[in-house]
């Protein structure tokens, strides 16, 4: 505390006031981390034949979270989707052979095995590089149709008031009409 | 007034007859040459209703306005000296194909009394003269003048004699022309013969006494005693010698004869016989002649533009007629010190430096004109107000405008002569102020503003119809029909046009004014819209001024102005924002203008609830156009934006859909395993 106060009486930069936020944030994330490590110990040390087809079938995912860099994870959550779809049927086969080492690395030993839950990953991450095209494709069409429908009515307006209805480019009102006195 | 005289056709073996109020029928081919006068025509006619009148209409030339307060005056009485109007009125005239002022009168039974001064005719013994002719021509004058009126024509040769025996004279027409127009100097006080023929005024009774003191002379003598002088030296020698002096001269006349003579042609209003003196000559009691006094004559004479002057309205007319010699004597000390020592006059010394302080800047020539007008009231206040030539009586201004519109004059000077405050600087120089002369000094000030307003319905033309309620309106358009007021005037508009199916209906300077003038419920702002320079706006003002006149005066239908001025419109529909309601107007135009009601016309070009809705309409439209012209802009700065918000849609769009397939998949699994 003497230091800080000393800092700035000596004209030094006073230290952020958030950096006692980040020191909080990189305390939860690594609490986070201690957490799941603690859970994938935990969930190693009590089902080992899941989590060793678990994780080897799940390698897909964990590599588009790494690579993933958008905050909402949209390729992890769509290679997940796919990639877990592709290990279901391997649970429900380790399940139905006894939840046994053996039965885990009879599945792992099996190449047809990993085609399928990598095939799905990959099938996922095929699904995310194909659909900003499409996407940009209906954005596009979309864009048109609105500038088309607000230009019609555009044109609508000018047969219907007169080019005058264009106002000058300095002028938002109508110029004032000569007032009727009739009667 | 009666209106319109509509000619019939032959009647009887009597020719064209035209009609006058119904019941007085006037015989186009029988003219009556002995009752004609200079300024109008004479023909026989006859009253239905008592055939056996004999009676003749004087057809009053068209550029000359008829005096209507004195037709006014003289209706219903009975003069035995006097000619007096039975009826008067705008017939259609066919021997000049328009309409002209007519006016139906007994007619004469012994003619014209003298038909020329300029050679001798035969003189009317004194004693007939003094006890058969004068009394009844006195009486006329005693019961006319309490009436407001001045009779201002009263000549030898506008005399007429009732009975064939030639023993009755009778005073002539004094309706058919402005006052005094048609009279010669020798019958005109010095005031009145210093104005100009058409700006002398209804003047005084006194004005018309003189004018028969002439008449008596003349009568009595047989023949002009000035005959000899021409009109400028016998003004002067009436100016330097005095009336009687200057006309009688060395004419020896009988002194029962003098007595009245001397009284009438005394040059002093006040001192002149008034027509209770007159009477009381006629009836019998003599009264001591009176000897006029003159006007104060200077030391020595002043000396300008060849000539002596010694009297200040002998030195006022002179300086009339050289104003810019005259300017410069004005700022002079010789005129100064020859008022001061010579005239010796201290009213008019003090009078003349009020004139010359309040006019400094000579450098305009204006300015000249205007210290020397303002001089000349000064040294002869009693004279009229001269301007640039021209010369009116301050009563006279009216009837001197109306000669100026006909090429009588100079317009211009006149108005100059109001504007420059003229005829008020004429009014401060009187002794005192006359009951009779307030509202004259009031309508001058009101003259000024109209002169200064350049708007269609004021300038001169204003000034002429406010001063000249005899006055036909002049427009081009409606001229020939002789409308004398509101009430004729969209009916001759009708009648223009139909005759002339290309004119366009324009009111003009000459409409405006006469609608303004005569029309008093016009408003000030009916005349902004007529003096604008866009044609929209005064084909508007057009129809809205003729309905004004339509829905007071009518007549309900005026077709033809109503489809003249429907020609004009779609520069009026142009004013109308929505297409739509354009072609709706446009389309109503011909079905409504067909109907001539000009209201319905008003209406529907320019209804107050269609402009508020279109107005509105537009306004709003104004407001949308500019809110797509700006969603349109931000779609276009929105484009470099696209692929990256495509992205972002896409991976949404992958998310959802690899979801969607995933729970699919599984499904699928599930069901083949079950």
């Amino acid at each position: 505390m003497a230091t800080r106060k000393a800092a700035v009486r000596k004209g030094g930069k006073r230290p952020a006031k958030g950096g006692g936020k980040g020191k909080a944030k990189s305390g939860s994330s690594r609490g986070l981390a201690i957490l799941a490590l603690f859970g994938v110990v935990f969930f190693a040390a009590t089902a080992l034949p899941l989590f060793l087809v678990t994780a080897g079938g799940l390698i897909p995912t964990i590599v588009a979270l790494v690579v993933d860099r958008q905050r909402a994870k949209y390729l992890t959550r769509t290679v997940g989707a796919m990639n877990l779809a592709g290990l279901a049927p391997m649970v429900v086969r380790l399940w139905s052979n006894g939840d046994s080492l053996t039965a885990a690395i009879t599945i792992m030993t099996r190449p047809m095995n990993w085609l399928v839950m990598y095939g799905a990953a990959g099938v996922g991450w095929c699904i995310f590089l194909a659909m900003p095209a499409v996407a940009r494709v209906i954005v596009d069409l979309q864009a048109e149709q609105v500038q088309a429908s607000l230009r019609e009515r555009a044109e609508r307006l000018v047969e219907e008031w007169g080019e005058e209805v264009k106002g000058r480019p300095d002028e938002e009102e109508p110029a004032p009409l000569p007032s009727a006195k009739n009667g | 007034m009666a209106q319109d005289g509509q000619i019939e056709g032959d009647a009887g073996g009597n020719g064209r007859v035209v009609t006058l109020a119904g019941h007085f029928d006037i015989f186009v081919d029988q003219p009556l040459p002995d009752l004609r006068t200079p300024y109008a025509t004479a023909y026989a006619a006859v009253d239905r209703q008592f055939p056996a009148t004999s009676l003749f209409a004087m057809i009053c030339m068209p550029e000359l306005p008829p005096r209507l307060e004195v037709l006014e005056t003289l209706h219903g009485m009975r003069l035995e000296g006097m000619m007096v109007p039975l009826e008067w009125g705008v017939i259609s005239w066919p021997l000049s194909g328009r309409r002209v002022f007519a006016v139906i009168y007994d007619r004469p039974a012994g003619g014209l009394a003298i038909s020329s001064i300029d050679a001798p005719f035969t003189p009317i013994a004194e004693d007939e003269l003094a006890h058969t002719v004068m009394p009844p021509l006195v009486f006329s004058l005693k019961e006319f003048f309490p009436a407001g009126a001045t009779h201002r024509a009263i000549r030898a040769t506008n005399l007429y004699y009732r009975d064939v025996g030639h023993r009755q004279l009778a005073f002539g027409d004094c309706c058919s022309t402005p006052p005094g127009l048609g009279q010669p100097i020798l019958y005109e006080t010095i005031e009145s013969a210093l104005s100009g023929p058409w700006g002398r005024g209804n003047g005084l009774p006194s004005d018309d006494l003189y004018a028969f003191g002439v008449t008596l002379l003349l009568l009595l003598l047989g023949r002009n005693p000035a005959a000899h002088l021409t009109d400028d030296q016998l003004l002067e020698e009436k100016i330097n010698r005095g009336s009687y002096a200057a006309i009688v001269g060395n004419e020896r006349l009988s002194t029962t004869m003098t007595e009245p003579i001397r009284g009438l042609l005394t040059d002093d209003p006040k001192e002149r016989w008034s027509i209770q003196e007159l009477e009381l000559w006629v009836l019998g009691r003599r009264l001591s002649p009176k000897q006029p006094s003159l006007p104060k004559r200077a030391t020595r004479g002043f000396e300008f533009s060849g000539g002596s002057y010694l009297t200040a309205r002998a030195l006022a007319h002179a300086f009339s007629r050289n104003p810019t010699v005259a300017a410069q004597i004005l700022k002079g000390a010789d005129f100064e010190i020859w008022l001061q020592r010579s005239l010796n006059d201290p009213e008019r010394t003090k009078m003349v430096g009020s004139a010359l302080a309040d006019v400094q800047d000579l450098g305009a020539g204006s300015q000249v004109e205007r210290l020397v007008g303002r001089a000349c009231i000064a040294l002869d206040p009693q004279g009229p107000v001269r301007y640039k030539g021209f010369s009116a009586s301050i009563d006279g201004f009216g009837s001197a405008l109306a000669g100026a519109f006909r090429g009588q004059g100079s317009t211009a000077a006149i108005a100059e002569s109001i504007s420059a405050r003229l005829p008020v600087f004429w009014f401060s120089a009187q002794p005192g102020l006359k009951p009779e002369h307030v509202p004259i000094l009031k309508s001058f000030e009101r003259l000024r503003f109209h002169l200064d307003d350049r708007r269609p319905g004021f300038g001169p033309e204003r000034v002429l119809y406010e001063l000249n309620l005899s006055v036909h309106c002049l427009s081009p358009l409606i001229e020939p029909y002789f409308v004398l007021d509101p009430h004729g005037v969209l009916p001759a508009i009708e009648a223009a046009l139909e005759r002339q199916p290309e004119q366009e209906m324009v009111i003009d300077r000459h409409l405006g004014a006469f609608i303004g003038a005569r029309f008093k419920q016009a408003a000030l702002e009916w005349f902004d819209e007529l003096a604008s320079s866009n044609p929209a706006t005064r084909a508007l003002g057009t129809l809205r001024v003729l309905t004004h006149l339509q829905a007071m005066r009518g007549p309900e239908v005026a077709r033809h102005t109503s489809e003249r001025i429907a020609r004009q419109l779609p520069a009026v529909v142009e004013t109308f924002h929505n297409r739509a309601r354009r072609r709706h107007i446009l389309d109503e135009i011909p079905r409504v203008a067909a109907r001539g009601n000009l209201a319905e016309l008003l209406a529907l070009v320019d209804s107050v609830a269609e402009r508020q809705r279109d107005a509105i309409g537009f306004s709003a439209a104004l407001r949308e156009y500019g809110m797509l012209k700006r969603a349109l802009e931000q779609w276009r700065a929105d484009q470099p934006r696209r692929p990256k918000r495509s992205a972002q849609l896409g991976a949404q769009i992958a998310s959802g859909a690899s979801t969607f397939l995933a729970w699919g998949a599984v499904l699928i699994f599930l069901v083949i395993m079950s």
